[in-house]
């Protein structure tokens, strides 16, 4: 018995160190920092106080970014799941596997690529003498640029874009992973296959929808590159808050918005824990 | 050995020990560690490093107060050097973080514009002035235009909605909206903070996009995305290097002038190479390729001379004299002042969204 104890020790501490180290000693140092303010001279002062977390409450500005960002995030993980729902169903059921390895790492190397090129590629191709507007006005289609660029319709298109693998992969391990025996039961007793899809199959890749849309969604709220570098005025989000509080060297500011950021954050999953149930369904578990 | 021989060897004993002596000044020989704005140094250091056969390390940051914090972090006896600008050397100097500079163990010091060899009224040499120039100014293309623009009035006269750049900075901004709003640079009382305020609310409508850098202001140009664009006169010479047809507007509302330099921090491992590299940077040489490399106007007045005609114009040296007398310098106004800078702008974007 406590030779067992001994190797679950052994097997826990490097990672609950890890943990420690890396994940619950800088949030915690962050949490400090949001109670302390900068004086004139940009030196921290270390002396507890709510002032930032009061700024915070009483200008709109910040929490009207929040929901803001909240709003072009859930924007992003609807387009990303419309988009990685059919194009997975597709891969699984009507790409022979070996073709469908390639297809999928096609969808997904691209991510490995720096975020920064892959946004900037964006702005050459929806810009007004990019791309999208050269093809249209030879087409004849157009005859004026389309104005997309520096656009909220600009940020959504960059993040889902960003965010595709993080929905498409999940989806695809749960569509993969349907047992085909329950369909063909169910396609006997006489369903159609609309009625298959809507009773059977998204009930059972549920728990993939679901890991795929929390895992776009949480990073999606943070972003600042994609927002500032496709949206302009229009993409400003909450994250580009932080990175301004940051840049000026107001860490007292800058940590107190990220702290609002992460609680937000966690109050959405609680919200949707309460609802959905996540831990079995991160599981896959019934 | 006859008196002439010993007369030779004598004098070659001199030559010698002179020599020697001379070529020790030089060859300083280790390391020293720089802190700098990326690009900005990097053309002058070969030179220096071939001349003292000294090693320059250089770690680069993004703001002034990036860098405060980087010789915060590593602790004094880390860095050298330290290059800072529009008063954050008193700030640094108030921190405890830089030394006050002997300018008589720089040779070239003394030849410098007479406004920078004065002192700060502490009596003290905190910094020297690398290089200066001209900010709250316009760039604009006058073939999309259509015309000149001369103030911020033309630029935000509704006639070039959607076309217009800012700048991505809220410090910027508050001095170009405190000229356009008809006030002088400095601190603000709460009622000048609210006209602009409502001077940005106004403007921001008429504004396409921001950028973070002059960089993206030239390739936002480039585009046609934008006609109109903040600047300042280094990143405007940038821009039209690249082939840019566009022109540079010293709007008439106002606009300021800023400078910048090299910093001796406190405790530097290696202070005479650090003198060496604040010398080998005001020299006259550095100060010409300064010009020529990146479009900035030299401080030290020996480098014009090392200019041609052309870049003499561009840089608008041959004036500067007179605008050194006449101008106004940016410093620094405090965090409390940035801060309300940055809440003011954030909430001119957010209007816009």
């Amino acid at each position: 018995m406590a030779n067992e104890r001994g190797q679950l020790a052994c097997l826990l501490v490097p990672p609950l160190l890890t943990l420690l180290i890396l994940f619950v000693a800088p949030i915690s140092l962050m949490a400090i920092h949001s109670f302390w303010a900068i004086n004139d001279d940009y030196l921290v002062e270390h002396s507890l106080q709510l002032t930032q977390y009061e700024k915070i409450a009483a200008d709109p500005l910040y929490l009207g970014t929040l929901a803001g960002s909240a709003g072009m995030a859930l924007m992003t993980t609807i387009g990303a799941l419309a988009l990685s729902l059919p194009l997975s169903y597709f891969l699984v059921r009507f790409v022979p596997p070996r073709l469908r390895v390639f297809l999928v790492l096609a969808l997904i190397v691209p991510g490995w690529v720096s975020v920064l090129i892959r946004t900037y590629s964006w702005n050459l191709v929806i810009g007004e003498a990019g791309l999208m507007n050269w093809l249209l006005l030879s087409a004849g289609l157009i005859e004026e640029p389309i104005r997309l660029l520096f656009t909220k319709a600009a940020v959504v298109i960059g993040l889902v874009y960003i965010y595709l693998p993080y929905m498409l992969v999940p989806i695809y391990a749960a569509i993969e992973r349907l047992d085909n025996s329950v369909l063909e039961a169910a396609e006997n007793l006489g369903a159609g296959p609309a009625r298959r899809f809507a009773f059977i199959t998204l009930p059972l890749i549920a728990p993939g929808i679901i890991a795929g849309c929390i895992i776009t969604f949480i990073p999606a709220m943070g972003e600042y590159v994609v927002p500032n570098m496709l949206g302009g005025l229009q993409g400003v989000m909450f994250g580009n808050l932080i990175t301004t509080a940051f840049s000026n060297f107001d860490w007292p500011f800058g940590s107190a918005l990220s702290m609002v950021l992460l609680g937000s954050i966690l109050a959405c999953l609680l919200i949707v824990g309460r609802f959905l149930n996540i831990n079995r369904s991160m599981l896959g578990q019934e | 050995m006859n008196r002439r021989q010993l007369l030779a060897a004598s004098a070659a004993g001199l030559t010698l020990g002179l020599t020697g002596r001379g070529w020790a000044q030089e060859k300083l020989g280790g390391s020293i560690n720089v802190l700098s704005w990326g690009n900005y140094i990097d053309f002058a250091l070969p030179a220096f490093e071939e001349k003292h056969g000294t090693k320059v390390n250089i770690d680069y940051y993004a703001s002034e107060k990036e860098a405060m914090n980087k010789i915060r972090a590593a602790g004094l006896g880390t860095y050298d050097v330290v290059f800072l600008g529009v008063g954050y050397e008193e700030v640094a100097m108030r921190q405890g973080l830089i030394d006050a500079i002997d300018v008589d163990r720089l040779s070239n010091f003394k030849d410098m514009y007479a406004p920078f060899q004065k002192p700060k009224e502490s009596g003290q040499h905190e910094l020297v002035t690398y290089s200066w120039g001209a900010n709250g100014l316009i760039a604009y293309n006058p073939a999309k235009t259509g015309g000149p623009i001369k103030s911020w009035k033309d630029v935000y006269s509704g006639k070039y909605k959607g076309r217009i750049g800012k700048i991505d900075k809220a410090n910027e901004q508050a001095y170009r909206s405190c000229f356009q709003a008809g006030f002088e640079y400095g601190p603000l009382t709460e009622e000048q903070w609210a006209t602009i305020a409502k001077t940005l609310e106004a403007d921001m409508p008429q504004v396409r996009t921001i950028y973070q850098h002059y960089d993206e202001m030239a390739q936002l140009l480039a585009a046609g995305e934008i006609w109109i664009a903040d600047t300042d006169d280094g990143g405007f010479r940038q821009a039209k290097a690249k082939g840019l047809p566009i022109e540079l507007v010293y709007p008439e509302e106002g606009f300021i002038a800023w400078y910048d330099g090299p910093c001796l921090v406190k405790d530097a491992p290696n202070p005479d190479a650090a003198y060496a590299l604040l010398d080998h940077m005001i020299s006259p040489e550095t100060q010409a390729q300064l010009g020529k490399e990146l479009g900035y106007a030299p401080a030290n007045q020996k480098a014009v001379p090392l200019l041609d005609a052309e870049l003499r114009a561009t840089l608008g040296v041959d004036d500067a004299e007179a605008n050194l007398n006449r101008v106004q310098f940016q410093r620094n106004l405090g965090a409390a002042y940035e801060t309300k800078a940055t809440e003011v702008w954030q909430k001119a974007k957010a209007l816009v969204r």
